[in-house]
């Protein structure tokens, strides 16, 4: 074999590897440019959390009327009582139901702030997870673009002589 | 068994310290103290309003909630003179840049990071923060010329172990605090 086709045969090969790496890289561009629709991704899931944060704020409103609702029936079961006592024996019935009355007015009262805890944790929570996708996307956004411009810099680097 | 260990801790803290001085200031002459500080609103303050803004990267999220009273000092020294400006709309822009300072010295040991926009919320909602289930959590108490009264917390989750590097400058304060490791 003489020299000229053993380097004939070499150029063919590096050719061929130059076009297979080339090939390679086209490809990783595409998956990158596949992967910047995660925007929409994330965009999703950004709508989905204002929903639920938007339900978060009517249950806190909720709550706290409730929770004045509360205060109102304990407020009115004390005052029946005081009337039932002034009233005397003639009240007796009158001030059991009373009496009845003021222990399920502390019952809600218990309850609604049981509730208004946990809509504090679920407010909590919501909203750091709303923003960890939110702070999650940019960087994930941003690490795609670092490698969209890593392959870009590589195609130009190998198409220079 | 936790993912950051407490020299990381202390970098995080003196971090978010150097951050708290520089930016809830407006001028290098204020003075500002920094203590640690109970966490949970049921012990000292226990701000009107909550702000939080959140850090992520790939394994850690860091939530850092600001607490502040609605009271005259604190609209003054926030406000600056703009009676139409809410407070929260004012405080939410130095609240921004201190986790923007933090952010940028996590980056050095952290090269993809990404940070939220600020959110308000009710101020009680700070003593839910457990719910979080953070592995480190700290809180300080921060009193701008004896007056303005700031809270911020500190509340890292973290899914693998994490390390922390050293602030940035040379004249570091060796100043941490009694950090709470959960």
């Amino acid at each position: 074999m003489d020299d000229s086709f053993l380097a004939g045969t070499q150029g063919i090969a590096e050719h061929a590897g130059a076009a297979a790496a080339r090939n390679r890289l086209a490809s990783l561009a595409r998956d990158a440019a596949s992967l910047k629709q995660l925007a929409a991704t994330f965009e999703r899931w950004h709508q989905d959390m204002i929903t639920a944060m938007t339900h978060n704020r009517e249950l806190n409103q909720k709550g706290e009327a409730l929770s004045q609702n509360a205060r109102e029936l304990l407020m009115l079961s004390i005052n029946a009582a005081i009337e039932a006592a002034h009233a005397g024996d003639s009240a007796r019935g009158f001030a059991v139901v009373a009496s009845e009355v003021k222990t399920l007015a502390h019952s809600v009262k218990s309850l609604s702030v049981d509730i208004d805890a946990i809509l504090r944790r679920c407010e909590l929570t919501t909203t750091t997870t709303f923003q960890d996708i939110q702070a999650g996307g940019k960087l994930i956004m941003a690490a795609i673009s670092s490698l969209e411009s890593s392959i870009e810099q590589l195609d130009e680097s190998m198409l220079s002589p | 068994m936790s993912h950051i260990s407490r020299q990381s801790q202390d970098h995080l803290a003196l971090a978010f310290q150097r951050a708290a001085r520089s930016t809830l200031t407006f001028d290098a002459a204020d003075d500002c103290a920094i203590e640690p500080s109970v966490v949970g609103a049921e012990h000292g303050l226990c701000g009107e309003h909550l702000l939080v803004i959140t850090i992520a990267s790939f394994v850690f999220r860091l939530t850092v909630l600001f607490d502040i009273l609605a009271d005259a000092a604190t609209q003054s020294y926030y406000v600056r003179g703009d009676a139409q400006r809410p407070l929260v709309d004012a405080f939410a822009d130095a609240a921004n840049l201190c986790c923007g300072a933090l952010n940028r010295e996590l980056s050095r040991s952290f090269p993809h990071l990404g940070m939220s926009i600020p959110y308000l919320l009710r101020g009680q909602c700070t003593a839910q923060v457990r719910a979080l289930n953070p592995q480190y959590l700290a809180c300080f108490a921060i009193t701008i010329n004896r007056e303005v009264r700031v809270r911020g917390t500190l509340c890292l989750s973290c899914s693998a172990p994490i390390e922390v590097g050293a602030c940035a400058d040379d004249d570091c304060e060796s100043e941490t605090g009694v950090l709470e490791l959960l």
